[in-house]
């Protein structure tokens, strides 16, 4: 267990959000809230840094279609950034690959 | 010790103050020692009359010599429990034994009150051995028998709350065992009880429960729609417990309806999509996958159409070992998304192929000593190995297999296997 760690960052383009640790049941909550407290404005881009995510099970995704959905309706859009293997085949399993943009490096 | 001028003749002499004090002590007379000793003494004929009795004995009862000496037998100074107990056992036990120790009696005082005390008593006897009188030690047990009784209560309490601790187990057992009973039976009502006999098709199914304390999140179903066609359906959705299930039972119900009036997995699917949205919100997304299917009777095979959204590919197992995925990548989630996109697949069933269907608790296994990732893979490989094979065998072979993954299987898992007869030459329908 690797407690589930976010930190916020302004950026050119919009915020971003490290996120590292590990992602499941209890910490999912941490990162909805973290993703809700950030002040998105239309036209700007919430980058997710998810290059230090060691485990994200499904309450993980369902942490991740939250915050795109916040993201979303705040007519921002949503970047995940250096998506480790075992997420990446989750997400290409339910579909979500088509979904998110996905990038190696920001 | 090397003390100067200390010796065994002289004990503390060399401590000043304390040779004042042993003076006193050698002093004190064998009367006044008797007299105010720190117990009681008294001597009695081998009736029990009191011949004497000293100062410190008297102080407790509270009377005087004159009362006492000749006039008193012991027994007069116990209450009356104690005067019965020394007739029937002491003053008996006494006689025999010639000595009985720390006996506890209670006195009774000149002011009525009781005095708890602990008796010792010796019978001296004559050189030839007669019997003469008997001398008794009396040691005030106020104290003592405060402490034993404080002993005693403190036993008590803990006795009962030993017992209130058994019983707020055996209470929380029994809370443990009914809520399991009650998820058991929940979870029973998410599943069918038993598959509907199909004529000449062959199924099976399991349902893995990771844990006894939670509701699954896995659901399937199985039900006739007309003569000719079948629909059927498997998923997980996300999360456990009873919001699990909850979500499961609207999913449950949402597709059968669905698959009542349109025989298209797909728009199925999308009719899923459209009330989970519905129901949950974009803040707390809820969703399932799910491989949904209709199959049909066309002469000696079924034809089967499915769609998948998220959900791992279903295989068919062919007679000749053959293991085929069907493809239904880029299906995803149900009901986290308005735009969702379901992926069809189609595929016909020969005799003696069979169609599998899971929830990724059996793929996201993990196995060996690095815990790794069953996988897909892994499962082709074991369903291959299996070939020629029928619904229930094939089921019977998962749920070993299940079995032999101990706590790598931490989710739950669900199966459904689909299967026409082989063609064999014996007869019909004998290989399942």
């Amino acid at each position: 267990m690797t407690p589930l760690t976010i930190k916020e960052s302004p950026t050119s383009t919009g915020i971003a959000l490290e996120v590292a640790g590990d992602l499941d049941y209890t910490s999912a909550p941490q990162l909805r809230q973290a993703a809700h407290t950030t002040v998105l404005s239309s036209g700007r881009r919430l980058t997710m840094d998810l290059g230090g995510l060691e485990f994200c099970d499904s309450s993980g995704i369902t942490a991740l279609i939250a915050v795109r959905n916040h993201a979303v309706s705040a007519g921002a859009e949503v970047l995940l950034v250096a998506v480790p293997a075992h997420l990446r085949r989750l997400l290409d399993l339910t579909g979500l690959d088509q979904v998110f943009d996905m990038r190696e490096s920001p | 010790m090397n003390r100067p001028g200390g010796g065994p003749e002289e004990p503390g002499a060399g401590l000043p103050g304390t040779h004042a004090a042993f003076t006193a002590l050698l002093e004190d007379s064998a009367e006044e020692l008797y007299e105010s000793a720190p117990c009681g003494y008294l001597s009695t004929l081998l009736d029990g009359t009191i011949a004497k009795i000293n100062a410190t004995l008297l102080g407790w009862l509270g009377l005087s010599r004159g009362e006492v000496v000749g006039r008193m037998r012991f027994s007069d100074l116990l209450t009356v429990g104690g005067k019965l107990y020394h007739e029937t056992h002491f003053a008996p036990l006494l006689r025999i034994q010639g000595h009985l120790n720390g006996i506890a009696l209670d006195l009774r005082t000149a002011t009525g009150s009781r005095l708890p005390v602990l008796v010792t008593s010796t019978l001296k006897r004559s050189q030839d051995g007669e019997p003469l009188l008997i001398r008794t030690t009396v040691f005030d047990a106020t104290e003592r028998r405060a402490y034993e009784q404080e002993l005693l209560r403190a036993r008590r309490a803990a006795e009962e709350a030993r017992r209130a601790a058994e019983e707020a187990r055996r209470q929380a057992e029994a809370d443990r065992e009914r809520l399991c009973q009650t998820l058991a039976v929940l979870q029973h009502s998410l599943l069918p009880e038993t598959l509907p006999d199909i004529p000449g098709v062959r199924t099976a199914c399991h349902y893995h429960t990771a844990s006894t304390m939670q509701l699954g999140g896995d659901f399937y179903d199985l039900f006739e729609l007309d003569d000719r066609r079948t629909a059927f359906f498997l998923g997980d959705v996300c999360g456990k417990g009873p919001q699990a299930a909850a979500l499961t039972s609207l999913t449950r119900y949402t597709l059968r309806t669905a698959l009542l009036h349109d025989v298209d997995p797909v728009a199925n699917l999308g009719t899923l999509n459209t009330v989970l949205l519905d129901r949950y919100t974009g803040d707390d997304p809820r969703y399932c996958t799910a491989a949904v299917g209709v199959m049909e009777r066309v002469g000696d095979t079924l034809e089967v159409r499915l769609a998948s959204g998220g959900h791992p590919p279903a295989l068919v197992i062919r007679v000749d070992g053959r293991v085929e995925t069907l493809d239904t990548r880029g299906g995803m989630l149900v009901g986290a998304l308005p735009a969702a996109r379901f992926v069809p697949a189609r595929t016909t069933l020969r005799p003696g192929d069979t169609l599998l269907l899971y929830t990724d608790g059996l793929t996201e296994a993990r196995v060996g000593p690095h815990r790794e990732l069953y996988g897909d893979e892994a499962l082709v490989s074991f369903a291959a190995g299996l070939a020629p094979t029928g619904p229930h065998r094939l089921v019977e072979a998962l749920k070993d297999l299940l079995r032999g993954f101990g706590d790598g299987l931490d989710d739950d898992t669900a199966l459904l296997a689909i299967g026409l007869p082989a063609r064999t030459d014996t007869g019909p329908g004998i290989a399942t």
